[in-house]
């Protein structure tokens, strides 16, 4: 500074900056923490043997992974159903709308949505192409979306 | 063999750089620092960093010259391509999996090093000897995994006739830029690292080496941004879910230390016109660097799918062990140098540049740190309480809507309000006229689209953009009053002289014209149709109808090809076609969307199912508004930050000039010897030299 403020205006005004930058980190975390709160922002990560375990799932938002079984996965149309299993356990899935083109028999696959009367009804699906050649890997190149 | 081989060659000349640059130092007792005491020595350095960009360049084309001569005895080869596949696809199937993707890793790698450390510079010629270690050893880490975890050159015990060929969701224009750009953005964010911690050693974070770091930052940014835009629109066209950006983890990935650049070139700005927030800046290009890192360990160790498999991984142990040693280095060394790195000036008024500046930085990071939580909290809740926790779209989309908004409304008072302080009514008056501009877009935007929040948006959006534009006629106009030359040639001469603050200008309205592409999203709507030939239906606002399906069989795949007839107002305006297509190599189906975009919103359609007799059709249409003008405004800010860095380059080498004449301009960010912030020093050197 050319002139050297006096004590007071200087101390009011550092008292501005803390105001203001506490404002902006207050901020962002109330909007994280109202965020993460809001229905459907979480999902919880579950195999079909822990669902099949009786873990409480009911009205959650559930991630069910797992390998598609071989010959359970049907189309119809846009419509489609497949069981997904961790080798133990298996969970029947119904999905409806943008299938990834690399679902298929076989693959590994991620489904969320809510469990209703045993059955995951999705609202996302996932899946990751099975590769002869490489080790399972998830890349971009290889997530499909839903 | 010679692959490997040649991958050993950049080893040995990484680790004799590592070793040759910071020995030809001697130390100067007197001025307690370090002098180049072995040329000599430094030079070899040079060299050797030289080799590894022609040894690591030549084991790249050996791995080109395998995929172009389908050399199918290498297994990664085999693994990615096939006969059957297009120059094009041949070409980008060298980084379509793990191992060829960590070889042009250490490709860019290689080659940024060896640009910024071979030649010669003035302006960078005392960041050199400690910049070297840092960007050798980072060499070391990339051309050590690639070489002995996953191997591009691994042969296979039975050469199979053919090979599997690329994933058919990577037969795409996109696929074959996208994530070259990623990597160089990614990588170039190594290089300002190592600048700062070379800063660090050497004492010298003043205004030379704020300039340097941000041209090194600017190049990874819009690298970066490029990657992000061209990854959306492969998506887009590609995935056919109907969306550009799902906040997935390798999205995340490169978004957070894009998010972190961003924020330095902001900051870098303050530091040069003010010689303040240099702790931060070295903060920034650590956290830069270290995000970039992390984005690869990322998407490259198997870390998304679960901690486990991240342990299993050969590489992830080796990730970790590097993302350590360099957050360490960082943070370590900025802690170390803390006394040296004071402010040469008290932060002024609140209402000020510098003000908006630093709360807009602190907004970027606060994103960048929701982002990271958001994309760690699976591993992190899976590592603690075994099971894993995630966010997904809705909760991204919550809390960075209105990080957004923040920071296009910071943006736009940190456009016209003046360095030191400011008085309340003078940027009120600054901001009337664009908030006029935009209030009338947003009562135009409500009238259309009867969705508040839309315009909400769109005020927010078509404030910066109408600021943005504002000031640029402003100060044209201003430069040509002066000047005498006509507007067009002053505003030319405005981007020539002062190409960063007009260039950053630009980026900001190409900004401001995408967040009024991302609004759009909010009308999306979509609608599923199953349908025989022939029959007429209506979508979207156009009728169409299905025409005919075309099936046939091509040498990889069968096509099934669904022509439709759109007409508006019982006019036909064009025909779509939609395809999905079967893979037999990958068993797997795949669709070609068909998309018809104008300015006011994309037609988007899908073939999603077909009967097997040829009967009936499922279309899956989209309507997505405003979709084009997301491209249309990365497209701006891309030439804005373009025109940043290029024309930067003409007034760089003036400088260079003046100062071999002996006229140093005057120090920056020395008190009182700023150059006062108004129209006329923009326009005073015209009068000197006509505009470019």
């Amino acid at each position: 500074m050319d002139q050297t403020p006096s004590e007071a205006p200087r101390r009011s005004r550092r008292a501005k900056w803390v105001t203001g930058i506490s404002l902006i980190v207050a901020g962002i975390v109330g909007l994280a923490a109202w965020a993460v709160t809001s229905p459907d922002a979480v999902a919880y990560y579950k195999t079909p043997s822990e669902l099949s375990d009786g873990d409480a799932v009911a009205g959650r938002n559930v991630r069910v992974g797992g390998r598609v079984v071989d010959g359970s996965l049907e189309r119809a149309g846009t419509h489609v159903s497949f069981v997904i299993s961790d080798g133990r356990n298996e969970v029947p899935v119904t999905y409806s709308g943008e299938v990834p083109d690399t679902l298929k028999d076989g693959t590994d696959a991620i489904a969320e949505g809510r469990i209703v009367g045993g059955t995951l009804v999705a609202k996302r699906i996932q899946a990751k192409c099975s590769s002869k050649f490489v080790p399972a890997e998830r890349t971009e190149e290889h997530l499909g979306r839903a | 063999m010679l692959g490997r081989g040649l991958l050993g060659v950049g080893i040995a000349f990484a680790g004799y750089a590592l070793f040759a640059a910071p020995a030809s130092l001697g130390r100067d007792r007197a001025n307690k620092t370090w002098t180049v005491a072995r040329p000599e020595l430094l030079a070899s350095a040079r060299r050797a960093l030289v080799a590894v960009a022609l040894s690591v360049g030549a084991a790249s084309v050996l791995l080109w010259y395998g995929f172009f001569t389908r050399d199918f005895s290498l297994r990664y080869v085999a693994a990615n391509t096939s006969r059957a596949a297009q120059p094009w696809y041949t070409f980008s199937a060298f980084w379509s999996g793990m191992a060829g993707s960590l070889l042009l890793w250490c490709l860019v790698l290689a080659v940024v090093t060896a640009l910024f450390a071979a030649r010669r510079s003035p302006d960078r010629e005392a960041f050199v000897p400690w910049a070297i270690p840092v960007l050798a050893g980072t060499q070391l880490f990339f051309l050590g995994i690639t070489t002995l975890a996953e191997n591009p050159f691994a042969r296979v015990d039975v050469i199979p006739p053919d090979g599997r060929g690329m994933n058919p969701l990577l037969h795409s224009p996109g696929m074959v830029i996208h994530p070259p750009l990623l990597y160089a953005g990614l990588v170039c964010l190594i290089v300002p690292f190592a600048i700062a911690v070379s800063a660090l050693i050497i004492r010298r974070t003043d205004a030379d080496w704020i300039r340097l770091v941000r041209r090194w930052v600017l190049v990874p940014w819009l690298a970066l941004g490029a990657g992000l835009v061209v990854g959306g629109a492969w998506a887009y066209t590609e995935l056919g879910w109907g969306g550009y950006w799902g906040w997935d983890p390798v999205e995340n990935a490169a978004f957070m230390p894009w998010l972190a650049a961003t924020a330095f070139l902001h900051s870098a700005v303050v530091q040069e016109r003010r010689g303040m927030l240099k702790i931060w800046n070295v903060f920034l290009v650590t956290v830069a660097a270290v995000l970039a890192t992390f984005g690869t360990f990322l998407t490259r160790s198997g870390l998304l799918s679960s901690v486990h498999t991240f342990a299993e991984s050969p590489i992830g142990k080796w990730f970790f062990v590097f993302l350590t040693a360099q957050t360490f280095l960082g943070l370590g060394l900025l802690v170390w140098r803390l006394p040296h790195l004071r402010s040469e000036n008290a932060l002024g008024s609140p209402l000020s540049k510098e003000a908006a500046f630093l709360f807009n930085n602190l907004v970027f990071v606060g994103a960048a740190a929701v982002v990271l939580w958001g994309t760690v909290l699976p591993l992190a809740t899976e590592a603690i309480g075994g099971s894993q926790l995630a966010v997904g779209p809705p909760f991204f989309n919550r809390v960075m809507a209105p990080i957004g908004a923040l920071l296009l409304l910071l943006s736009s008072v940190g456009t016209v309000v003046p360095w030191r302080r400011a008085s309340l009514a003078r940027v009120a008056k600054r901001l009337a006229l664009p908030a006029s501009v935009a209030t009338a877009f947003a009562v135009a935007a409500l009238v259309v689209a009867r969705r508040p929040t839309f315009a909400g948006l769109v005020w927010i959006a078509a404030w910066l953009g109408a600021t943005s534009v504002i000031e640029i006629a402003r100060a044209a106009r201003a430069r040509s009053r002066i000047s005498g030359f006509p507007v067009r040639a002053a505003a030319r001469g405005l981007f020539a002289r002062n190409p960063r603050r007009y260039g950053g200008y630009l980026v900001h309205l190409g900004v401001a014209v995408m967040v009024i592409g991302f609004a759009g999203s909010i009308g999306r709507t979509q609608t599923e149709v199953v349908v025989s030939p022939g029959e007429r239906f209506e979508a979207a606002g156009y009728a169409l109808r299905f025409e005919r399906l075309e099936r046939s069989e091509v040498p990889d795949k069968e096509v099934n090809l669904a022509v439709l007839e759109l007409f508006r107002d019982d006019r036909r305006i064009g025909t779509l076609r939609p395809q999905l297509n079967f893979h037999r190599n990958w068993e797997q189906p795949q669709s070609e969307i068909a998309i018809r975009s104008t300015p006011r919103a994309d037609l988007y359609v899908i073939l999603a199912a077909v009967n097997a007799d040829g009967g009936e059709a499922v279309f899956r249409i989209h309507h997505n508004p405003l979709v084009l003008w997301v491209w249309i405004g990365a497209l701006l800010a891309f030439a804005g930050g373009l025109t940043s860095l290029l024309a930067g380059r003409s007034q760089r080498n003036q400088r260079n000039q003046r100062n071999q004449q002996g006229t140093q301009p005057p120090p920056r960010g020395i008190r009182g010897a700023e150059p006062p912030e108004s129209e006329t020093s923009i326009a005073i050197p015209t009068m000197r030299s006509p505009p470019i």
